[in-house]
């Protein structure tokens, strides 16, 4: 049973796979101001907890320690020394007979975890790690630089090989704790597969190791310091080239400037005279522009004088154009009339020869006639006078003459 | 008593003989001359006599509205001596306005219409006829021939009151000799004038009834020549003198250039100086639709010798 050493603290115990309690009377007759214990397997941290019911220093927490927080299965074997969370694999080769009995999901902590459930931790603590298969996790998962982290010693069971998916072996483990400042203080090889070993943290090598690494990444900072110093005193020189150039130039400027203002003198006194020309010019300019003023409006006025005259004889044209083609018009009107006259005149002309032919005939034919009547009435007139003489003595009638009247004679008329 | 009747005839045949030679006491023959035989001589002055007594007739024109009669009767407004009076109907009631007041001064049967007491149709005719005998002596007396285009829309176009009444060459044939023509076209075109000119007294303003109302007319006018529109149009000239040779009228060459000079009412065909035929009226969805559906109006195509299909 393990003991804290006389004259320190009592300091506290963590015992990692608690398993049925075999230390469990020991560290109840211990002086240890708090003692954890962690199992995994339900039943047996439940029988844990009723043992160590009556003695308030102590904490039993059913579940198992990793890495990491969560859930794991854990499995039970008939040989319960080596129930665990990981899958063995060369464990059957040592033990042929080994069974799995059960399997049960069980909590997992991590160790930071585990500490906030258990603080405050009165120091020095000493680790208690029965945790087949996993205690490389743990150890590397333990936080550092926590005064109620800080492990003061380890005692580890552990296999010698690797038997287990995911473990470590005893060498592994050995240069883990090196590396983490523990010295190894003792070991017990009786089952050269399960040795024990204890382990105490060297505090000094601790310190040391710090302080390499606090010394090496001076060194870092150090060389980084070189390099920008460097970096800046190319910058510096850069610049100062830079300012010894600026220099140069303000001086050219400052020349420059001097010779500006001799300039700047001479073209002030070349400006007034300018102005002076300027005012002469702009006068001139007034002048004329308003004479232009005036040639302007002279000149609109005789346009739209113009314009007006253009429009009025445009408008006259135009009314001169409508005359005319009224003219035009009329002219044609009055030249078919004319032609329709014409037209008339003829057919009465014919009409008239026509008819001076009838009368000619008819004057013709009663020419003829007037004889022949003349003949018939003599006639009758000497059988009218032959007749009387059948009633008694009558005169001769005397043949009748006609009447001499001279006809009317036509123009033109023949005969 | 035989012998006394005898006498008495001789002495009366006797004394006008005598009135006879002393009217033709100027036309003695020379001595020696010899005349024909007198029933030679009588039989001549029978013939002029029957020339003398041949009056002047009065002439008409007759056709329906858009037939294309303005052009034709432009033609024989232009003839020598000839006055051609346009849309005369004595009895037309077309341009008579509602009320009272309607400002016609020189229109005498206007004014017998519009009397407080008006007068009837025989009166209108009698007054009508009273004018015409004496403007056709007075025409007759200057040599001039009276034409009349007769405004047979009047008639023939509106009410079935005024289809009854007499139409003008009617009317004129009760006194005067009468000298006619009719001129015709297609139907469908002139239906289609018309129609754009929105004169649709014809009613219903349909294809069909436009026909039958035109075979009308062609029956109130069945014994005058009728002259085709399209004739005219396809040979003026020729057209022209066979319709003055109906209305005994003269022909002399290029009357037919002078139309532009005369203006006559009705003259609502498209415009233009030159005679040739036109193209048809675009033909209306409506009216299209009625053609091969109108039995008159394919009737009156075959009477003249068109064709009754649209294109």
């Amino acid at each position: 049973m393990t003991q804290p050493q006389s004259g320190a603290s009592h300091g506290s115990i963590i015992h990692i796979g608690a398993g049925d309690g075999a230390e469990l009377e020991g560290y109840l007759a211990s002086r240890f101001e708090r003692i954890v214990l962690v199992e995994p397997e339900p039943d047996r941290a439940a029988a844990i907890e009723i043992r160590c019911a009556n003695d308030p220093r102590t904490s039993v927490i059913a579940g198992a320690l990793t890495g990491v927080d969560g859930e794991a299965e854990l499995k039970t074997y008939n040989i319960r020394a080596l129930d665990g969370l990981c899958h063995p694999t060369g464990l059957q080769d040592i033990y042929p007979g080994m069974r799995v009995l059960s399997r049960v999901i069980v909590p997992t902590l991590s160790p930071a975890a585990l500490l906030k459930r258990i603080e405050p931790l009165p120091g020095p603590v000493r680790l208690v790690l029965h945790a087949t298969g996993v205690e490389a996790d743990i150890l590397n998962a333990w936080p550092v630089g926590d005064a109620n982290s800080q492990l003061d010693s380890i005692e580890l069971r552990c296999s010698a090989a690797r038997l287990f998916d995911g473990g470590s072996d005893l060498s592994a483990l050995r240069a883990l704790l090196q590396m983490k400042g523990f010295d190894e203080i003792s070991s017990d090889l009786s089952d050269p597969d399960w040795p024990k070993l204890v382990l105490r943290q060297n505090a000094l090598r601790l310190e040391l190791d710090a302080q390499r690494t606090l010394c090496a990444q001076l060194e870092g900072r150090l060389a980084e310091a070189d390099v920008a110093l460097e970096s800046a005193s190319s910058a510096i020189a850069t610049k100062n080239g830079r300012i010894e150039l600026l220099e140069a130039q303000l001086l050219e400027a400052e020349a420059a400037q001097v010779a500006a203002g001799t300039a700047l003198t001479e073209n002030q006194a070349k400006q007034a005279e300018l102005n002076g020309r300027i005012e002469l010019l702009e006068s001139q300019v007034s002048e004329a522009e308003a004479a232009r003023e005036v040639a302007l409006k002279n000149t609109r006025e005789a346009t739209e004088a113009a314009q007006v005259a253009a429009k009025t004889a445009l408008t006259e044209h135009q009314a001169r154009e409508v005359e005319l083609n009224t003219a035009r018009s009329d002219l044609a009107v009055t030249l078919r009339m004319q032609a329709m006259l014409q037209s008339d005149l003829r057919d009465l002309q014919a009409r008239y020869a026509e008819t001076l032919s009838v009368r000619q005939q008819q004057e013709d034919l009663l020419r003829k006639l007037t004889p022949r009547l003349q003949e018939a009435a003599q006639y009758i007139q000497d059988n009218s006078a032959l007749q009387s003489e059948g009633r008694g003595q009558l005169g001769h009638a005397k043949p009748r003459k006609p009447q001499s009247r001279k006809p009317k004679k036509l123009p033109g008329a023949q005969g | 008593m035989t012998s006394t009747r005898s006498g008495v005839a001789s002495r009366a045949l006797l004394e006008t003989l005598d009135e006879a030679l002393t009217l033709l006491g100027g036309y003695a023959l020379e001595p020696r001359q010899t005349a024909d035989p007198l029933p030679s001589l009588l039989s001549q002055c029978e013939a002029f006599c029957a020339l003398a007594l041949v009056a002047e007739p009065v002439r008409t024109i007759h056709h329906m509205a858009c037939t294309g009669g303005t052009l034709i009767s432009k033609c024989l407004a232009t003839l020598p001596n000839t006055l051609l009076l346009s849309e005369i109907n004595p009895l037309s009631t077309m341009h008579v306005k509602e009320g009272m007041g309607q400002f016609a001064p020189t229109d005498l049967l206007l004014a017998m219409r519009k009397a407080v007491r008006p007068q009837d149709d025989d009166t209108l005719i009698r007054v009508f006829l009273s004018s015409m005998a004496t403007l056709l002596a007075d025409c007759s007396a200057k040599g001039i021939h009276l034409v009349l285009r007769d405004h047979a829309h009047s008639s023939f176009c509106t009410t079935a009151a005024a289809v009854a009444q007499p139409a003008l060459h009617e009317i004129l044939s009760r006194e005067f000799p009468r000298r006619s023509v009719v001129t015709v076209r297609h139907p469908l075109d002139s239906f289609l004038a018309l129609h754009s000119h929105k004169w649709s007294n014809v009613i219903p303003f349909t294809l069909e009834e436009y026909a039958l109302r035109y075979e009308v007319f062609l029956d109130r006018h069945i014994d005058i020549p009728v002259c085709r529109y399209e004739d005219f149009v396809a040979a003026p000239e020729a057209t022209l003198e066979q319709i003055c040779s109906h209305l005994e009228l003269p022909t002399p060459p290029g009357v037919i250039e002078l139309i532009s000079a005369v203006t006559l009412t009705g003259d609502s065909g498209r415009s233009g100086v030159i005679i040739e035929p036109r193209p048809r009226r675009p033909i209306p969805d409506e009216i299209r639709s009625s053609i091969d559906e109108s039995k008159a109006y394919r009737r009156l195509c075959e009477r003249f010798g068109y064709t009754s299909a649209s294109d």
